[in-house]
């Protein structure tokens, strides 16, 4: 009877942990919704899907280069680059790409996201498939981040 | 057992488990990782709690445990132990199916060193788990299971506690990382009161051992007295972890229930059968040995049941706490009507029937032998106490009694099914599960 009684324990303890545990889990999938906005959501999950709007016009025109960045930003958060990384602290701070570009070529930065293992054969980090668009604009939301 | 206290303490140990995570909630940025992202990292967190709260479920807290019995918070450590492994197994597996490229970290050669140490701690606890479930089995010694046990918690604990820190979620900010610290170093504190704090306090308190008297069937009753200290204060019934010929630091205690009266004197006895390593070498304790007894522990008491009578269910060695019961209701002088049920195989090996026919004088007790293998000639019961037994003897007042049954387990529970079946209520009848390895 005691032993029924403390699996009992066990049995209700145990399903009030991993209730709590999606619960957690609702409340942060819910405040990443929150904050990145409902409007950007399709963007997001499916950056090719072309809602940011492509680079046209003058390739150099301080317009182009704000929705380059954009882009690439969206590419940032659709590929979950902040679960290891982190820019200004929003992220994951254990790996910081702040001033990233201060630090590496821009060729650098491309191949430690297509081909990390070119840049260190022993990361544990995959790499990336990307659109030619999305990996230009990724690098260059990565150098505009570098040089805040 | 009350449901309303059980509930309490559940909430309070979901508390300490799950408390840490809910409150870095707070002030914690977007990650767009998703539900199972999210959901695999609690289950980490939670399960590492559970590790660290592990620690304090054995480290013997008396006032926490006395709503329970310290039986039900073992059982709990045991089998909340594998919902544990479950969860920090479920960890990296919906890790690694909700985003394939996080395998690489599973590979110790190319892995930063947090996910080796993540892997080496699931190693860590799956070998603790093994050890301790199998270990009968796996012919480990007790005491040496006891070392690796605790080496193989610290390391599981310690090991998991590097990976959260090295992976750096949740632990990032300053005042997260200060929490996450309070946390480790207050299961950290559990460990070193465990194997520091209280064998010092049990060292300085020890015991002589007075009298080493044999048994019938091959049992020892062991005597012993607090040297230059007042020993402590116990309910009838209640066990105590017993050290002979070892340091308490040295992890080689064992629990035995007390079988003599608190009323009658500061002597402790304990009696014990010889049935395994440590009990074997009981019968060449001499008098003037050093003992050490950390106690008292145990809900298994009538101070913690009034009643109009009571019943007392005895198989085998399992008579060691009825008879401290017994003697303190003779030393009281109580007069209410007791029935004691003792089943033993052989009348000749019979632990204390000349005590329990001494008893007999000073109770209103009323013996039930019930002989596995009666003598030529024995008129009792024979066979096992079924619900043939206890309907012949027990009064009509019955459901009014409260039943503390000490047995093999096998025995407890066929009792405890024919004491239902006779209409007596589940709250009146008390247990304790002693094999607490």
């Amino acid at each position: 009877m005691r032993i029924l009684f403390a699996k009992l324990l066990v049995g209700v303890t145990g399903l009030l942990i991993v209730v709590l545990a999606i619960l957690f889990a609702v409340i942060r999938n819910h405040s990443d919704d929150a904050q990145r906005g409902a409007p950007q959501t399709v963007t997001l999950t499916t950056p090719e899907a072309g809602v940011v709007p492509p680079t046209t016009g003058g390739a150099n025109s301080e317009a182009a280069q704000a929705a380059t960045v954009a882009r690439g930003r969206a590419v940032y958060v659709a590929q979950r680059c902040r679960v290891c990384h982190s820019i200004e602290g929003e992220g994951n701070t254990r790996s910081p790409l702040d001033r990233v570009s201060s630090r590496l070529t821009e060729k650098e930065i491309r191949l430690w996201i297509v081909a990390p293992q070119e840049m260190n054969p022993a990361v544990a980090k995959r790499g990336y498939q990307l659109s030619e668009e999305d990996l230009n604009a990724l690098v260059k939301y990565l150098t505009a981040s570098g040089r805040r | 057992m009350q449901l309303g206290r059980a509930a309490f303490w559940i909430a309070v140990y979901l508390g300490l488990v799950l408390a840490p995570l809910f409150v870095l909630l707070v002030g914690t940025t977007e990650t767009n990782a998703g539900f199972w992202w999210h959901f695999a990292i609690a289950l980490g967190f939670a399960g590492t709690a559970m590790m660290g709260v592990q620690f304090m479920l054995t480290a013997r807290f008396k006032r926490a445990m006395a709503p329970f019995g310290i039986d039900i918070i073992y059982y709990f450590h045991r089998y909340i132990a594998v919902v544990a492994l479950g969860l920090i197994v479920a960890h990296p597996v919906i890790l690694v199916s909700d985003n394939p490229a996080v395998l690489g970290f599973l590979n110790p050669v190319r892995a930063p060193w947090q996910m080796t140490a993540g892997l080496a701690s699931i190693l860590a606890l799956t070998a603790l788990m093994i050890s301790s479930w199998w270990r009968k089995r796996l012919g480990l010694h007790y005491d040496a299971w006891r070392r690796w046990h605790s080496a193989l918690a610290i390391a599981a604990l310690g090991l998991a506690l590097a990976h959260v820190g090295g992976v750096g979620h949740y632990v990032a900010a300053p005042w997260q990382r200060a929490l996450w610290a309070g946390i480790g170093l207050s299961w950290l504190g559990v460990v070193a009161y465990v194997r520091v704090g209280k064998p010092w306090w049990t060292l300085r308190r020890p015991y002589d051992v007075v009298d080493v008297r044999p048994e019938r069937g091959d049992a020892w009753t062991v005597v012993v007295r607090p040297r230059g200290h007042q020993g402590f204060r116990y309910h009838p019934g209640q066990f105590a972890w017993l050290t002979l010929r070892a340091s308490p630091f040295a992890m080689r205690e064992h629990p035995f229930s007390i079988s003599s009266s608190p009323m009658a004197s500061a002597h402790l006895e304990f009696t014990i059968k010889e049935l395994g390593d440590f009990t074997a070498t009981i019968k060449t304790v001499r008098s003037g040995e050093t003992a050490f007894v950390d106690g008292p522990y145990g809900a298994f008491t009538i101070d913690r049941h009034q009643a109009p009578g009571y019943v007392f269910i005895a198989g085998g060695i399992g008579i060691a706490p009825l008879m401290g019961m017994l003697r303190a209701l003779a030393d009281r002088g109580d007069a209410r009507p007791i029935i004691l049920f003792y089943a033993y195989r052989r009348w000749e090996r019979l632990t204390f029937r000349e005590a329990i026919e001494e008893l007999r004088s000073q109770l209103s007790l009323q013996v039930v032998y019930v002989l596995g293998e009666p003598p030529e000639g024995w008129e009792g019961e024979t066979g096992l106490i079924d619900p043939g037994v206890l309907s012949r003897h027990l009064p009509s007042d019955r459901r009014n009694l409260h039943y503390f049954i000490c047995g093999p387990e096998a025995m407890t529970q066929a009792v405890e099914r024919a004491l239902y079946g006779l209409g007596v209520p589940l709250r009146q009848m008390h247990t304790e599960l002693f094999d607490m390895a």
